[in-house]
């Protein structure tokens, strides 16, 4: 029976019977693991509506941040730790795709995912969630000092902004890595003035790189009591700021600069592991992940932005969203391409000036 | 002389060993090997990179440097624990543990409150006394906090020792007319020395492969060995650099160990005496002792302090938000789950590992306890090898090597508790051992001219003689397993989330709450921690007073 029920999951899913998903199939007593990072979020009750309906059981592995677990995943390709990898990003997508990590499957509910959101051409990956890198400041400060927000990253180098501006090493923090590659999309690497002369001049103006996020956000950035206004964080922050007020707030304490390309923006991909053993629930899974419930159920969760269209987005996101109306971006191919390069001339620049 | 032995012919000892073999040593060769393989530069090109010598030189600088700013405080406070009566002492003692489970991130918070541009003390500092005090990412700071978390550890298990082998002597000393020079230099120092001893080690190695803390706090200018290794695996994703370093740290540390090992061969002797009875503070130098110590406390609860301040105050107000979260699930925090049942995945990892660490470290510790020949040093050496290994590197090793059945423990439940046990079995053992080899010869052949079979010696004598080191062990190890974060990061789980890692999740999302949660979470924490320590010693029945 369950070679008959793999049999027609193949057929379906390579297009000879289109529209119809695998998610209506049963997979009693299958048990698929899924790698995930630490901040796969998400309400239990809809996982729990899923296994009943498909029948499977869920686990779900967590590995650390994306980076790690991207390694994780690829140490353990030849006898994979899980199924399903959610949570590599563009930033890393190229390493992924290059160490052969997943095999193809095009999901039927990608119709509803705009095709730029699918950068792997050939179906590798699936597109889930989306969001930007986004600097945020710190509203009730910049009105204290009575200084005007600054609204570019050009502003950044103004004698006015000094010592106010926390950054994470881009080779140790995903947002830091995105923060940089923002700078190279917008300063270029070739010319007169490239980026690491605008980090040449972040230098001078006291930029402070620390190791992480929580630790730029939560012991540097002047809303929790550090000495720094802005802070790269993510453009969704301030709503997860109203989101988890310990009292209800009228404004969000947190602003995003988002103006044209000063912002970054991350795709999250999941994919099937090339070697798992349960290639049909795990493509039932990935089709879960696009499904309404989920992708509406991820907003208030990780706060990102689902890929589906016509999605609903939670009042939080409507009411204190920034739209972000032009990220800047960096091929992925780029990025695998040069990212050693990028990262040791920043620290030659940054770290040892 | 023969000793008596438990086990009858001497097989016990493969026990542990297949535990080092299986859990630690196999998968570190898998990775290490595996990583070899791969294309890159090799340990040549790392070795004439004036990068990685800077990099040991201040590993080294700050292990050293930890070691002597850590003991100094710890010899005085353990000296007046282990010799005064005062109101209080257990209380402190109790509180003695808890730095030991701080997540680095919540320490990191601390600190900066205290220490940090507009901490607390730097700004009174500023205005009171005029001194301008600029820490932020400085060295000064990575050796204040390297003291905080190895400071409860060493004068632990100084206080215990000296108590247990303390101050006999002494009257006599001063009948025949010491000085207080004398004492310290001939009598007490002397008889300490072999846990002293045992101590910079450990706090040698906590400092040496220190990840966190430098990570956090060091800014770029600081990079130990095991940050870089971090780096270089994780963030440039170049593995085979990440094993040369990892090799070149082992290389380092199983020197220093090694040279421990030739030292402390001289120490097999015993040099155990009667505990003495706590004595009231009496003259003015016992109150000078007192007054000292109790300055060493204020300033090492005030991290403590300032983080149940941020626990309840949010935003400028005070608020129970933080605590209310932890208990019910509200949609008000992006965890899933009442963070309290991490809790009980945290205390059953605890208890997991305090066994595991305790039997295992036991069984060493009595095989090794009068051993002389050159095995007993390699395997005494070899114990202590896994403080010495890259927690990032181990990981991995993990997911490669333990991936087939029977060892199919990667994802699995055990995963965690073994990986506690490594991290905690050094410790046990280093404590046990030290403990076991300071009861004299002379008791051993009392016991056998009684004609008393091993498992009444063990029973009678040793067993009586080493229950303070046995408890100190165990509380050590629940200690150690209840703040673990690093190893576990690096481990693929399920579903069991631990406690620091739960508040990890936490500082890794926006919102008040969030932070509001983290900070009450590592308060209960420390209170688990506290109460845990507390109950032990009322099981075991420790107070001697």
């Amino acid at each position: 029976m369950r070679k008959f029920l793999w049999v027609l999951t193949v057929l379906f899913s390579s297009g000879l019977a289109n529209g119809v998903g695998a998610q209506s199939l049963p997979f009693e007593g299958v048990t698929l693991k899924v790698l995930a990072h630490d901040s796969f979020f998400y309400t239990p009750d809809v996982l729990e509506q899923f296994e009943a309906e498909s029948g499977m059981n869920v686990e779900v592995i967590r590995a650390g941040d994306a980076g790690l677990m991207l390694n994780q995943a690829i140490l353990s390709r030849e006898n994979p730790l899980a199924d399903v990898m959610f949570g590599v990003d563009n930033t890393l997508l190229s390493r992924a795709l290059d160490a052969q990590l997943f095999i193809p499957y095009q999901s039927p509910a990608l119709e509803r995912v705009p095709n730029e959101f699918e950068l792997d051409p050939t179906f590798h990956v699936t597109p889930i969630d989306y969001g930007d890198v986004a600097l945020n400041y710190d509203v009730a400060w910049f009105e204290a000092n009575d200084i005007p927000v600054p609204t570019t990253l050009d502003q950044l180098l103004d004698p006015h902004y000094k010592s106010l501006l926390v950054v994470q090493d881009p080779i140790l923090s995903s947002p830091g890595l995105a923060f940089m590659l923002t700078t190279i999309a917008n300063y270029g690497t070739q010319g007169d003035y490239t980026w690491l002369n605008y980090w040449a001049g972040l230098v001078e103006n006291d930029v402070l790189v620390v190791a992480d996020w929580t630790t730029a956000y939560y012991t540097e950035y002047s809303l929790y009591g550090g000495e720094r206004p802005i802070v790269v964080s993510y453009a969704t922050s301030p709503i997860a700021e109203v989101v988890f007020a310990p009292d209800p707030l009228e404004i969000a304490p947190s602003g995003v600069i988002a103006s044209a390309s000063s912002t970054f923006r991350q795709i999250e991909f999941a994919g099937i592991l090339v070697n798992s053993t349960q290639v049909s629930a795990a493509q039932a899974f990935i089709d879960f992940l696009l499904s309404e419930s989920f992708q509406a159920d991820m907003p208030l969760n990780m706060f990102v932005f689902p890929t589906r269209e016509e999605t609903p987005l939670p009042e939080a996101f409507t009411q204190f969203g920034v739209p972000v109306e032009e990220s800047a971006s960096v091929p992925y191919v780029d990025i695998e391409a040069s990212r050693e390069t990028w990262l040791e001339e920043w620290a030659e620049v940054v770290l040892r000036p | 002389m023969r000793f008596p032995h438990l086990f009858g012919r001497r097989y016990a000892w493969l026990v542990p060993v297949l535990f080092l073999l299986i859990c630690f040593i196999y998968p570190l060769f898998t990775i290490l090997w595996v990583s070899f393989n791969w294309a890159g530069g090799g340990m040549l090109a790392l070795l004439t990179d004036a990068t990685t010598w800077y990099v040991v030189g201040f590993t080294l600088r700050l292990a050293s440097l930890s070691v002597v700013a850590t003991l100094l405080p710890a010899l005085v406070a353990s000296f007046v624990f282990a010799r005064y009566q005062f109101w209080g002492r257990e209380f402190f003692l109790s509180l003695s543990l808890l730095p030991f489970v701080m997540p680095i991130s919540v320490t990191a918070t601390a600190f900066t409150a205290l220490l940090g541009e507009r901490g607390i003390i730097t700004v009174w500092l500023q205005h009171a006394l005029g001194i301008e005090l600029d820490l932020a990412q400085s060295f000064t700071l990575l050796i204040l906090v390297h003291i905080f978390y190895n400071y409860p550890l060493a004068s632990r298990l100084l206080t215990d020792y000296w108590r247990e082998n303390g101050f006999a002597l002494e009257p006599v000393a001063r009948v025949y007319g010491a000085s207080a020079w004398v004492l310290w230099w001939r009598i007490r120092l002397p008889i300490l020395f072999p846990m002293l001893a045992s101590v910079s080690l450990l706090v040698f190695a906590f400092s040496f492969t220190s990840f966190g803390t430098v990570l956090l706090l060091g800014g770029n200018r600081h990079i130990t060995l095991e940050v870089e290794i971090y780096r270089q695996a994780v963030g440039f994703l170049n593995f085979q650099d990440a094993a040369w370093l990892s090799c070149l740290q082992l290389i380092l540390m199983g020197t220093v160990f090694a040279g421990y090992g030739t030292l402390q061969r001289a120490w097999l002797s015993g040099t155990r005496h009667r505990p003495q009875p706590l004595r009231p503070s009496v003259t003015l130098t016992d109150n000078l002792w007192l007054g000292g110590v109790f300055i060493l406390w204020v300033a090492l609860l005030l991290p403590l302090v300032a983080l149940i301040w941020s626990s309840l105050h949010l935003g400028g107000e005070w608020s129970w938000a933080g605590y209310r979260g932890l208990f019910a699930l509200e949609r008000r925090s992006v965890l899933t789950e009442p963070p309290i049942r991490a809790m009980l995945h945290s205390l059953r990892f605890a208890l997991l590992t305090t066994i595991g660490a305790l039997s295992l470290g036991g069984v060493m510790a009595y095989e090794l306890r009068r051993m002389r020949s050159r095995w007993a040093g390699w395997l005494d050496w070899l114990f202590m090898m896994p403080l010495a290994t890259s927690t990032v590197t181990l990981g991995f090793g993990f997911i490669l090597a333990l991936d087939e059945p029977p060892l199919n423990l990667r994802t699995s439940f055990w995963m965690i508790p073994i990986a506690h046990t490594l991290v905690a079995l050094p410790i046990v053992m280093r404590t046990l051992l030290t403990a076991w080899r300071a009861i004299p010869n002379a008791l051993y052949e009392a016991s056998r001219l009684a004609g008393a079979s091993p498992l009444n010696t063990f029973l009678k004598l040793e067993f009586p003689l080493l229950r303070g080191a046995i408890v100190t062990a165990g509380m050590l190890a629940f200690a150690i397993s209840l703040g673990e974060f690093g190893a576990t990061l690096f481990i693929a789980r399920s579903d069991f989330q631990t406690v620091p890692l739960i508040i990890y999740r936490l500082l890794g999302q926006p919102g008040g709450n969030n932070y509001a949660q983290a900070m009450s979470l590592s308060v209960l924490l420390l209170l688990l921690t506290a109460f845990g320590w507390l109950g032990i010693r009322f099981l075991a029945n420790q107070d001697q007073r």
